[in-house]
């Protein structure tokens, strides 16, 4: 039995704080806020991924299932601090291809 | 292309203007509205000016009674783009739902009081009158996650509800104090989801409700106004020729 591929949705980001972050930390602040805002269902729903997190600059791509992208959307906009220390995340672009989104 | 809007930054001290009249062009808003004292607005008209931001005076009246509120709106109307008013009590949102100089109803974020004053199906008829829009702020709901918050969410929704069922426009703004408050226009759209928006509901809140609200208000402000529907086209000069 195989499962049926979604289609994706790719969301380039970028946080805004004082403080800087790594992968880890972006990441379980994002799922934190799904699960906060849509439980555990949406978090399997939404299924997001960080594809990459540049460290340096703060900006990084995430994946989630292109139904449920406004549901991914909110979420990021959802996060109000990573590590204690007050943060924003901001969409700059969303795609459906990794290429596309970089060019 | 939507032009994005944002109707309600509240910063928390003078020196936040500036940065935060940045990052909300940087996120791609192109009318902002700013409450703040005369040297605050004076600051942030330069600094608009610069950017090719549209910036709007807006002013938060919080009356305590509803006579309070008729001989504020009397001072205040004409020197204020927008007039919102933060509803504490019913008298007073019964009185600001049904004056037509009152352009946004505000409720209070603390679930005590909203618990009691919200906008409700009679406040909905009153504003579908007198032409009133509601506002709803996104900094309400983003700082807190627990059961306060969830009533808060439930309140909104029906809210909205009662809003949409009247032909209210709704505002989504963001209702920041801090650069660090304020999101994109589509997240914040998103986030409307929380409360049974849809996404076009919710990007019409961000975009074309709050701008026919400044326009309609920049129109009844210019000196050729005289009522909806009718304005000054030419002056004759009244001496014979």
């Amino acid at each position: 039995m195989t499962l049926r591929r979604f289609k994706r949705r790719y969301l380039s980001f970028s946080i805004f704080s004082d403080g800087v972050f790594n992968e880890k930390e972006v990441q379980d602040a994002v799922m934190e806020s799904i699960l906060q805002l849509y439980g555990l269902k949406g978090l399997s729903l939404i299924a997001p991924t960080l594809i990459e997190f540049d460290e340096k600059d703060q900006r990084g791509i995430i994946r989630c299932n292109h139904s449920y992208l406004r549901l991914m959307r909110a979420s990021l906009a959802y996060v109000t601090s990573i590590r204690g220390s007050g943060a924003s995340i901001i969409v700059k672009k969303v795609s459906g291809t990794i290429k596309s989104l970089k060019s | 292309m939507r032009r994005f809007a944002d109707l309600h930054l509240n910063p928390c001290n003078p020196d936040e203007i500036s940065s935060m009249l940045n990052f909300a062009h940087e996120l791609g808003y192109r009318r902002v509205a700013v409450s703040s004292d005369k040297k605050g607005l004076l600051q942030a008209q330069s600094l608009c000016n610069k950017l090719g931001l549209d910036l709007v005076s807006r002013m938060d009246l919080k009356p305590a009674s509803d006579k309070e509120l008729t001989s504020l709106l009397t001072r205040f109307r004409r020197s204020a783009e927008i007039i919102s008013i933060i509803c504490e009590t019913k008298p007073v949102l019964r009185q600001a739902s049904k004056d037509h100089r009152v352009d946004l109803l505000n409720f209070s974020p603390m679930l005590k009081i909203r618990s009691q004053v919200f906008f409700d199906s009679q406040t909905a008829v009153l504003a579908s009158e007198s032409n009133c829009s509601y506002e709803i702020n996104v900094s309400d709901i983003l700082y807190n996650i627990d059961a306060q918050t969830a009533r808060l969410l439930y309140i909104m929704r029906v809210e909205l509800e009662n809003a949409k069922k009247k032909n209210i426009p709704v505002i989504l703004s963001s209702g920041a104090v801090s650069k660090l408050q304020i999101r994109e226009p589509r997240g914040i759209a998103s986030l409307a989801e929380l409360i049974g928006a849809t996404e076009e509901e919710a990007l019409k809140m961000v975009s074309d409700n709050p701008n026919m609200l400044v326009d309609r208000n920049r129109e009844k402000l210019s000196s050729s106004f005289v009522s909806p529907g009718v304005r000054v086209v030419k002056r004759h000069d009244s001496s014979p020729i």
